[in-house]
């Protein structure tokens, strides 16, 4: 894991110095209230795997569609490889592959028949890639749209994104309804879009899918930006929780007041005193010391997991910043 | 209006109540005040005399005429004849949508996990269309009771109630008919068009075994037969009790059927016959994926033309079909209507006097084609909305094409579709009146056509422009326009409308090319509008939110 994460970070701080996939300034699209998105600046670099998360109705999916002009902004700007997303539209949609979240596509085509058309209307698009993207998603290509399973048409969308190397791959909830075999495959085709130096902009709900294939990541909510970072910054951001025994009651109002400590409450426990502390990492050191003062019968300590630091974001209005 | 699968089935239904309902209602209104305008003034005898001769000449068509001197035979023979078709359609198609249709939609697999048996389901969707549709005919019972209680004119309410609950179950005939096709064909849209395809022939079997003695037995096997045993606002008639009781009893087998069927087999699959209801699973290993080959996969526009081509042969055959049986029947019945068409009746509905075959085949032709390709105009246009309804268009406008020519590409994939269909009927009027030896003016029958071809593409053009603003309402939108720009071409003129507004009408601007021949002038100008509007609706398609 640590392996994996110092080279997200090395990697992260490569992409600083490469070209903007993305850019948006002041984007917005009001449509009433509490809809749409407020005044984003997003920077998406080339070459990384950016994750965009947020609770359902966050503005999303708007962005991505403002993205592709599929809806037009209200105010602001965006930008796609330097090109005007509004302007330049269909210069961008030459270098995009994009699955939305929801899509229909015909029924009484076969998956064959539904790519092929695509790929002739994309141009330029190799047939036996084609293929190996069937065998590798494990797509049976010659059923009719509508014989399809969930997953199976999800597939049929996947392929259509990244038949024709796309340099900039934009997904809305790509894994939906996949089986978790064919959910790692995705991860795979991930990487290599990245790894021939394409970008990638991921909406997802899946931390998992974000811990594992992201970059960095964005948090939006109510259509604000409230979290931009590298995710393996972020990941070091994580809260310690404390869970320490002893054999009699501690004052724990000395413990709240340290520095650092978000939360600490004290419950009894058998024959022991529990003492449960959120503890952000630079003041773990304290806590432990402090403790030492007292005698401890027991003591665990476990990071909060990456869906409780981002549910703290999804929750949490005065985290904005 | 949430409680429970009827009243939510009712819910989803209720605009469309409302549409066809309202439509219902205005169309009986303006018919009652047709009537009262034409045969209460003082040529009243002449002028029913006058009709009563038009309507036997149509005898071959639709049937013999009741009891028109009164307003409740007049209301049968203008409005009820027809109405069972219309009725139809909207059952029809409610009955294939309320379970293939969520079923094609995924929404049904949500509703069946609820604590309710399919049984319950499937009745309670049925007994909501069922009530959508009587609440349709109700709306049309009320407007003619509206109209007649406001023009001061004579009706037995009665009468009038039973008329409107004879309609009511034809609609529910065929709404329990698409229920029970939807259990063995694999789409909304199959079950839909099989029974469309049933009513259609089933309606023109009826009507042409009226005049073909050989042909009669057909009319056993046609529920309008049955139908038009009842004509309860034309006394001389009456209520053939049996007949409504059978249209009445109709429903439940079917219905049944269907229920057994939806209960047998497997959700989202068809019902098969000799493997206890289930699908027989073949299964045959891998199969090698070919390149998928055909020129219809290369572009946007050999792609949607491939798939209109289905419906340019159902209407072009249709409307085919109608003109070869005019034709067949035309110089049979010339001398008897050329002489109508002196009478003072057509004069007042606007029609020419010149006896001769152009102008009888442009009252009983072109009055017909040209609905009926306006009709086809709007499915086109619907066709274009769903795309942007149903989220297709998401995934095609993520493609490196610029809107405008999506649009453009659509446009005259629907412009194809429709020439096609015109040319289809036009090479048949011709072959026909070659057949059947039926003189007609050859640059006025050219003309006609191209007139025709015109007002449709107008319609498109407009349908298009409608739809570049919101595809949610377009359809409906143009719908209302051609409906409202028909009744005032047919009834401007007896209903003393400005010549302003007759003038706005489409239909009223076709005119009667084959009479007096084409007005080359007005179809540029007409063309020019439509290219216009093409282009507005281009520039507004590429500047607009997509919907979803």
């Amino acid at each position: 894991m640590n392996t994996i994460l110092n080279s997200l970070v090395s990697g992260g701080l490569e992409l600083e110095n490469k070209p903007q996939a993305i850019f948006t300034q002041k984007m917005t699209k009001n449509y009433g209230s509490n809809r749409g998105i407020n005044e984003l600046d997003l920077a998406v670099h080339e070459g990384e795997v950016f994750g965009f998360l947020g609770p359902n109705g966050a503005g999303k999916t708007t962005t991505i569609r403002l993205l592709l002009n599929l809806i037009m902004p209200t105010s602001g700007y965006a930008s796609i490889y330097g090109l005007d997303s509004q302007r330049d539209s269909v210069k961008i949609k030459k270098l995009i592959g994009y699955l939305p979240g929801e899509f229909s596509l015909y029924p009484n085509l076969t998956g064959a028949q539904t790519l092929k058309y695509f790929a002739n209307l994309r141009k330029g698009v190799d047939w036996n890639y084609v293929i190996q993207l069937a065998e590798r998603l494990e797509l049976d290509l010659n059923k009719k749209f509508r014989q399809y399973s969930h997953g199976n048409k999800q597939k049929v969308g996947i392929i259509q994104a990244l038949m024709h190397h796309p340099q900039l791959l934009i997904v809305d909830e790509p894994t939906t309804g996949l089986d978790p075999l064919n959910q790692l495959e995705f991860y795979k085709l991930v990487r290599e879009v990245r790894d021939q130096g394409g970008t990638v902009f991921l909406s997802s709900h899946i931390m998992e899918e974000v811990e594992k294939t992201c970059d960095r990541i964005a948090i939006i909510r109510e259509g604000k930006l409230v979290k931009l970072g590298n995710i393996a910054e972020l990941l070091n951001l994580k809260n310690h929780y404390l869970e320490i025994a002893f054999v009699d009651s501690p004052p724990v109002e000395i413990f709240r007041a340290l520095p650092g400590v978000e939360s600490a409450d004290l419950v009894q426990g058998g024959d022991a005193h529990l003492l449960r502390c959120v503890v952000r990492p630079e003041a773990l050191n304290t806590v432990i010391k402090k403790a030492a003062l007292y005698e401890v019968t027991d003591f665990n300590s476990r990071e909060s997991s990456l869906e409780e630091f981002f549910l703290g974001y999804y929750r949490q209005p005065e985290k904005v910043g | 209006m949430l409680g429970n699968v009827f009243m939510k089935t009712l819910r989803d239904y209720r605009y469309q109540i409302l549409g066809w309902g309202l439509g219902l209602f205005s169309l009986l209104l303006v018919q009652v005040q047709a009537y009262i305008n034409f045969f209460q003034g003082p040529d009243r005898e002449k002028l029913i005399e006058n009709y009563k001769q038009t309507a036997e000449s149509f005898s071959f068509f639709f049937g013999k005429v009741y009891d028109v001197e009164t307003l409740g035979g007049y209301i049968h023979y203008e409005i009820m004849i027809y109405l069972p078709v219309l009725l139809g359609i909207f059952a029809l198609l409610a009955g294939s949508g309320i379970i293939r249709g969520e079923e094609d939609k995924g929404s049904l697999d949500l509703l069946l996990t609820m604590p309710h048996s399919r049984i319950t389901v499937i009745l309670q969707k049925w007994a909501a269309i069922a009530v959508a549709i009587a609440a349709i005919s109700a709306f049309g019972w009320l407007g003619l009771l509206i109209g007649v209680a406001n023009a001061k004119g004579k009706l037995d309410t009665g009468a009038a109630l039973l008329a409107f609950l004879n309609v009511t179950l034809v609609g529910l005939v065929f709404g329990s008919l698409a229920l029970f096709f939807a259990q063995f064909m694999p789409s909304r849209k199959a079950a839909a068009g099989w029974v469309g395809g049933f009513l259609a022939a089933t309606y023109m079997m009826n009507s042409i075994a009226q005049t073909f003695e050989s042909l009669r037995w057909l009319r056993n096997f046609s529920p309008f037969y049955y139908y038009e045993l009842s004509k309860p606002m034309a006394h001389s008639v009456g209520t053939n009790l049996w007949a409504i009781l059978l249209l009445a009893a109709v429903p439940i087998p079917l219905l049944i059927a269907a229920v057994l069927m939806y209960f047998k087999r497997d959700h989202g699959n068809v019902f098969h016959l000799f493997n206890n209801g289930k699908v027989k699973v073949v299964n045959n290993g891998p199969t090698k994926v070919a390149l998928p080959k055909g020129f219809w996969l290369s572009n946007t526009f050999s792609f949607g033309l491939k798939a209109s081509l289905a419906g340019i042969f159902i209407w072009g055959l249709g409307m085919a079909t109608y003109v070869l049986l005019i034709m067949s029947v035309f110089n049979g019945m010339r001398d008897g209507m050329l002489a109508i068409l002196k009478t003072d009746l057509y004069r007042n509905f606007g029609f020419g006097v010149l006896p001769s075959n152009e102008s009888l085949l442009d009252l009983l032709v072109f009055l017909f084609l040209l609905p009926l390709c306006a009709a086809y105009a709007i499915t086109q246009i619907a066709s274009w909305t769903s795309e942007e309804n149903n989220g297709r268009l998401e995934l095609m406008l993520s493609l490196p094409e610029p809107r405008w020519r999506l649009l453009v590409a659509r446009f005259l994939v629907t412009l194809c579709a429709l020439t096609l269909t015109v040319v289809l009927v036009g090479v048949f009027f011709v072959l026909s009146t070659q057949l059947f030896n039926v003189p007609v003016n050859a640059i006025n029958t050219v003309g006609a056509f191209i007139g025709l071809w015109v007002v449709s593409v107008l319609i498109l053009a407009v349908g298009f422009v409608l739809a570049a603003f919101g595809s949610g309402w377009s359809v409906a939108a143009c719908g209302v326009l051609v409906v409202i720009s028909f009744v005032i071409s047919l009834l401007g003129a007896a209903l003393k409308l400005p010549d302003w507004v007759i003038d706005l009408s489409i239909f009223h601007q076709y005119g009667k090319p084959l009479v007096n021949g084409l007005d080359w002038t007005l179809q540029i100008g007409l063309l020019g509008l439509s290219i216009l509007f093409v282009v507005i609706g281009g520039w507004r398609f590429g500047h607009r939110d997509l919907e979803k």
